[in-house]
This record gives structure tokens, sequence and C-alpha cells, in this order.
């Protein structure tokens, strides 16, 4: 249950930390009531600013996947399983949209699509 | 043996750590030592840094313990009225011995200051928050906290009886056994803060085998700080029991201060063979590093 920041790949920092800690959690290696470090820990762990955390941190929360619990800290939330079969079914799109080798801008117009959220229907 | 003996030895026994401690072979020889105990592969790239940060460590434990038994002996030697009678103050020497050597390495943990990391180098954190659960098994953690707080219940349980039993000669508390008491408490607070504080101070590692070696040193020096109370509260007990045991001349009295000492040995000597059978070195291994692959020479 690793966190890496690698400060020479174009992904910006707070990216890597949000991206990673989603993907622990999809995986269930982070499971629900799980303690992150606090922000200022990871920050001097992974050697960023504590505002690259606390964002990474803020977008997690605003997604669901984290929530703050005042001064005990940060935890993974609850999980909604209906909402977690959904992300695993994105994620297995995200990943067959790759293998094909689409952009992801194409991707997400044919799920936008498929949602009945625009008037192009997708192409079969 | 007096006073004279023990600041005798103390030089004696500085330089015999001094030369175990700086000699490369014998510095090489405790890394690899200790690897094994801990089942830990050798560090890759950081040997020389861990090994130094060893070295360190033992000799300010060396240098704690040596502190310890010379600021106990010349307490024992120079309070007036006389704190402890004998036997009680060969256990303050073994007491100050042990806690001696967990302050030393205790200061030694708070005064490292890491390892600088290079610029452009990926860094690697653990995605939860360690605790002291993580890296002290729950028998030296909690043992730690139980034993720390015996000197002074064994002290209100014996001033208790005697002033419900309605004698006036068992209610003075000796003085000695009343400073050992608060010694207990002030350590076993005094240990806590400083743990708290090591396990918030930051971790620099790029690679997972570097984070398992600061969570194996981290682990060190958090149990050697445990040590503390358990050592002032263990010999502490001995210490109060055998000063009310001198004090009181009444035989029911003393006869229940002395079988309290049979029964602390008996449980000093269980506890101490349980926590040893459950490898307690190996616990931060078994909490935060289950799937890190063990050396081949440690299997």
């Amino acid at each position: 249950m690793m966190l890496v920041v690698d400060p020479r790949s174009p992904t910006p920092p707070y990216e890597q930390v949000r991206s990673q800690i989603v993907e622990l959690v999809h995986r269930g290696e982070l499971i629900p009531g799980a303690r992150l470090p606090t922000v200022r820990r990871l920050a001097g762990d992974l050697g960023i600013a504590p505002n690259t955390v606390a964002r990474a941190y803020r977008e997690l929360e605003q997604a669901g996947v984290i929530e703050t619990r005042g001064r005990h800290g940060t935890f993974v939330a609850p999980r909604d399983e209906t909402a977690a079969k959904a992300a695993e079914a994105a994620a297995a799109y995200a990943a067959r949209v790759r293998e094909l080798g689409l952009p992801p801008a194409e991707g997400l117009r044919l799920a936008t699509a498929a949602l009945g959220l625009s008037e192009q229907a997708p192409t079969p | 043996l007096d006073t004279g003996f023990w600041l005798a030895l103390a030089p004696l026994a500085l330089l015999l750590a001094l030369v175990l401690r700086t000699r490369p072979r014998l510095r090489r020889a405790s890394l690899q030592r200790y690897a094994r105990r801990v089942d830990l592969p050798l560090p890759s790239k950081r040997r020389d840094d861990t090994e130094h940060l060893l070295a360190t460590r033992s000799l300010a434990t060396d240098v704690g313990a040596i502190t310890g038994v010379v600021a106990a002996a010349v307490w024992t030697a120079t309070a007036q009225p006389p704190a402890l009678e004998e036997p009680s103050w060969v256990l303050v020497l073994l007491g100050a011995l042990f806690t001696g050597g967990a302050v030393g390495a205790g200061v030694s943990a708070a005064l490292e200051t890491g390892r600088r990391p290079t610029p452009g180098e990926p860094r690697v954190a653990r995605a939860t928050a360690a605790t002291l659960d993580d890296y002290v098994a729950p028998l030296e953690l909690h043992g730690g906290r139980i034993v720390a707080v015996l000197p002074t219940l064994t002290l209100v349980a014996a001033w208790a009886a005697a002033s419900w039993s309605g004698r006036s000669d068992a209610t003075a508390v000796p003085t000695g056994a009343l400073g050992i008491a608060l010694l207990s408490l002030g350590v076993v607070a005094g240990s806590e803060l400083a743990g708290r504080r090591l396990i918030g101070r930051p971790q620099t590692a790029t690679t997972d085998l570097e984070l398992a070696w600061d969570d194996a040193l981290r682990a060190r020096a958090l149990r050697d700080l445990s040590t503390a109370p358990i050592a002032v509260g263990t010999y502490g007990t001995f210490g109060v029991l055998l000063a009310l045991g001198d004090a009181l001349q009444h035989g029911a009295f003393r006869d229940a201060a002395f079988g309290g000492i049979g029964l602390l040995l008996v449980a000093a000597v269980v506890v101490a063979v349980v926590s040893t059978s459950s490898r307690p070195h190996r616990h931060f291994r078994r909490r935060l590093w289950p799937d890190l692959a063990a050396p081949a020479s440690a299997r």
C-alpha cells in the first residue's frame, strides 16, 4: 500500500497522489475506515508541498472516496456498492478505450452518448 | 560495592562501548546481525548511513545506561537521610541501567536528522497512517503503561491498608519509595510523548526497502523507549515493596510486602518469556511489511 511520487513524471504530483489512492481503494487494498496520513506528514514523506496533498485530499473528498472526521483525521469513506460497481465498469471501459488506441476525448464522447447525455448515438 | 566502585567502572565501560561501536568491522557485523533479527534484506543504497545510525544509537544507549548507573549510585550514596536501604538500591541501579539506556536511545533517535533526499528522485510513502501499535508489540506497549503505575498503586494500597488498620507508623511513606513512584509516572508520560513525536516525523525513502529499514529503526527506537517505563515500573515496584518491608516492623504488613515481591518476580518472568517468544522485534514486520520478501539467509 505504497504511494510513489515521481517529480520527473509529466503528471502533476497532486494527480499522482489522487489517482493512486483511488486505485488502492478500488483494488480493495485501502479498506473503508483506513486512516490516511495527515496532509503535513504525507507531504513530508513524499517531498511535496502540503498544499499539493491538500488538493488531492480535497478532490478525493469531493468524489466521496475519503472523508475527514474533524481532528480525528482523514479516512477512506464507507463504500457505496452500486457506485463501486459503476466505478469498476468505468475503469474497465477506460482500459478498453486505451487498448483500442482511442483518444480519451473520443472515449468520453462515446460514454456520454451511451448514457443518453448527447444527441449523437454511439458508433456500433 | 560502594559508589566509588561504580564511578571507577564507568570510564572503563565507556571506553569499551566506544571501541565496540566505532570499529568498522564490528559495525558491519552489528548491521548484519540486526538485519537477520528483523528479517530484512540488507539495505542496498544506504548501507553506510544505516550502519552509522545503528552504531550511534547503540553508543547512545550505552552512554545512557552508564550515566543512569552513575547517577543512581551517587543518589543512593549521598541522599540524606538514606533514601533506600540495601538491597533496594541494587534494584535502583538495575532500573537506572535499563532506563538510562532507553533514554539514551530515545535522545539519539530524537536528534537524528534523517536522510537528505537527492532532488528529482521518486519518493515512496505509506498510504495509511502508522501508529504506535504498528511498531511496538501490545505486551510491551500496554505492559509498560500498566507496570509504570504499579509503584504508585503499591504505595497507595499500602498507605490505605495502614490507615484502615489504624497504624500510624505504617502510614509514613518512605521518601525513596515516593521518589520512585513519581519518577515512574514521569517516565511513562515522557516515553509516550517522545514516542508520539517520533511517529509523527516524516520518513524519507525512495524504495520499499528503504522505507522498511526506516520502519525497522523507528520500531527499535520506540521499543527502546517503551523499555523505560517497564524498567522503572518493575524495578521501582520491587524497590517500593522492599522499602515498605524495611520500614514496617509489623509482621502482617511486612509479610504482605515481601509476598508482593515474590508475586511480582513470578509475573515478571512469565511476561518476559511470553514476550520474548513472540519475537517482538519483528512486530513491525508483521504489521507493516507482511509481504516484503525476507532475505534467504534469514529464513
